[in-house]
């Protein structure tokens, strides 16, 4: 992210929910966005995903300025580079869990063969090597994390958005998933970026984005 | 190829998400197309059956005369000065065919004298073809040999004042132009129902008629056919013309045309009724379903393949739907031709007058297979409409940055 500005509204009414950010993610980052709310974290997501637009300053991924592209593009170029995780899990509850991860991989076309290789890897990685064929009602709220999960990181991307995945969980399952994340980050150099409140997932984390009114500045966990 | 059926695998397990909805909206389309197909059946099997039964008792399907005998169709006006010859129409096939001498006379009874038509027939043909015969009330049918008999409609032998066994005197013009006059005997009634044609018709046979109005023994005026109804009007042979039902009787085709139309209006109304109804259900129901759409979209899904997992869900609900609507539309087509509906049940029992003849009560309903096409075809046109809106949201949201 090169100065990196976005605002809402205009005149007097004129928010920065980022600005001017200057922001480099590594392969292999494991990173929380923290800061109060309303302070710009999903704002800074969203940037990063191309679900909305700078306002300023340029976004690059994977050889691509995202800014420039149209928002179908950006739509593919999600599919193919990025995996996501919902605070609520967002899983279709009309898929079974295999079919939920399956689901981005079929939309990429892939064989099915290759289908059906990364997502038993990917719901085996995440503990439900038992619960392929369990709908999304069947299990309980950890275990719908962690097939959505799965389903981020099946196809391998180059970048894991996760928007505050543990806020709907119990303190154990909490850290569990906290776990889990560490090990697909740490086996795997899977990259993460949280937007988080959890102290348990900061504690985590190689890098810290604190962000508020829109300015970002980083630090690290010691 | 696996995409394709995992992407039908989903919109079908969509459909199961509310499964009171889908089926009482399956059952919205069901019933729709069932009553349009039953409705189009009915419509055109009554107007078909109707007609049928109505020219079958005395217009025939078209009828072969000079080209001068009608020269002015629509006021009914023909002109008995033309005839044709039994030459001219040897190729047609004779089976199906009943030959009529027309001529308009003057009866005179004791009460009064009255202006009508009189029928020269081939007895023996129109027993075998035509329903004349079927009106006859009291007395009896005419016969190919009997000398100067007549037949009369119960209310013009009223009004003239004669009964069964008397004469009655007819005097009219012959084709010779001097003047026809004979004395003819009374041997039977007819009732068309009390409608008007038993005022204005007057039966002898073909004999008797030529001998009235010095008509060659080869000679007649009109070649009717009681063939199939609807089957195809043959090519007038030369020197004759080929006049369908139709051209003859335009007020009735008009009004079975206007009954087919509005059958269609009704059904478009009813369709359009169902439509909204659905469309409201399905709107509620994507509506619901928008944040999914959202999250959809961040995990990759483009707007066309979000847009064809809901086409796809409608088609399956309308090929669910109007599948068994056409099944059962045509299912009820098939009980009401085994049993056929009588339509005493819409006039409190009485009988239904057309031209001035009283037609059959009952209605067969036959299967017109092209309403098994065009009323599902209509249904899911509409039903195509419903997703026109949430598919333009979906669209519109996916195009939309913040």
């Amino acid at each position: 992210m090169h100065n990196l500005t976005k605002t809402y509204g205009e005149g007097d009414q004129l928010v920065h929910a980022t600005q001017d950010v200057n922001l480099k993610i590594l392969e292999g980052d494991f990173i929380a966005v923290v800061g109060p709310s309303g302070s710009g974290k999903t704002t800074l997501l969203n940037l990063l995903a191309g679900l909305s637009g700078p306002t300023s300053g340029s976004i690059h991924h994977r050889g691509k300025e995202i800014q420039h592209l149209s928002m179908e593009e950006r739509t593919a170029h999600r599919l193919a580079n990025m995996g996501f995780v919902f605070q609520d899990y967002q899983l279709l509850p009309v898929l079974t869990a295999r079919e939920n991860v399956e689901l981005p991989l079929q939309m990429r076309g892939m064989p099915q063969a290759e289908i059906d290789e990364k997502t038993a890897w990917a719901l085996t990685q995440v503990g439900l090597g038992d619960k392929f064929d369990r709908y999304p009602r069947q299990l309980s709220g950890g275990q719908q994390q962690r097939v959505a999960i799965a389903r981020a990181v099946a196809g391998r991307p180059s970048l894991i958005l996760a928007d505050e995945p543990t806020a709907n969980l119990d303190s154990k399952t909490a850290q569990d998933i906290i776990d889990l994340f560490k090990k697909l980050n740490q086996e795997f150099k899977l990259t993460f970026v949280f937007s988080t409140h959890d102290p348990r997932l900061i504690d985590q984390v190689k890098r810290i984005l604190r962000i508020n009114d829109g300015k970002l500045t980083e630090g690290s966990n010691p | 190829m696996s995409r394709q059926r995992f992407l039908l695998k989903f919109s079908w397990r969509n459909l199961g998400r509310h499964p009171i909805r889908t089926v009482i909206m399956a059952l919205g389309l069901a019933f729709g197309t069932a009553y349009i197909i039953f409705a189009l059946n009915f419509s055109a099997s009554a107007s078909q059956e109707i007609i049928a039964d109505f020219l079958a008792q005395y217009f025939g399907n078209y009828q072969v005369v000079a080209p001068k005998y009608y020269p002015d169709i629509d006021k009914k006006k023909f002109d008995a000065n033309y005839t044709i010859s039994e030459d001219q129409v040897a190729n047609l096939p004779m089976d199906t065919y009943v030959r009529r001498v027309t001529l308009p006379i003057f009866l005179s009874g004791p009460r009064k004298t009255l202006g009508t038509l009189l029928t020269g027939i081939v007895p023996e043909q129109e027993l075998r073809l035509s329903k004349v015969s079927k009106a006859l009330s009291q007395g009896r049918f005419l016969t190919d040999t009997g000398h100067n008999e007549i037949l009369l409609g119960e209310k013009l032998a009223r009004k003239l004042g004669v009964q069964l066994g008397d004469e009655v005197a007819i005097f009219g013009q012959a084709l010779d132009g001097s003047v026809a006059n004979d004395m003819f005997k009374l041997v039977g009634l007819m009732n068309f129902g009390g409608g008007d044609m038993e005022e204005n018709l007057a039966f002898t046979n073909l004999v008797s008629a030529r001998t009235l109005a010095v008509i060659p023994d080869d000679r007649f005026h009109q070649l009717i056919s009681f063939g199939a109804f609807n089957s195809p009007t043959p090519v007038a042979p030369p020197g004759t013309e080929v006049v369908p039902w139709r051209t003859i009787l335009p007020e009735i085709h008009g009004s079975m045309n206007f009954i087919d139309i509005f059958t269609w209006i009704v059904a478009v109304i009813i369709v359009v009724v169902i439509s909204l109804g659905m469309g409201n259900t399905l709107m509620i129901t994507f509506l619901e379903r928008e944040k999914e759409f959202h999250s959809l979209n961040v995990i990759g899904a483009r707007s066309s393949w979000i847009a064809v997992s809901l086409a796809l869900e409608v088609l399956m609900l309308g090929i669910l739907g109007i599948g068994t609507g056409i099944v059962f539309g045509n299912v009820v087509t098939t009980l009401f031709n085994v049993y056929p509906i009588s339509l005493k049940l819409f006039t409190g029992g009485k009988d239904i007058m057309m031209g001035g003849m009283a037609i059959i009560p009952k209605v067969r309903l036959w299967h017109h297979h092209q309403y098994s096409w065009q009323a599902p075809l209509l249904v899911f046109f509409f039903l195509t409409l419903s997703l026109i809106f949430p598919i333009q949201r979906i669209i519109q949201r996916s195009r939309r940055a913040d």
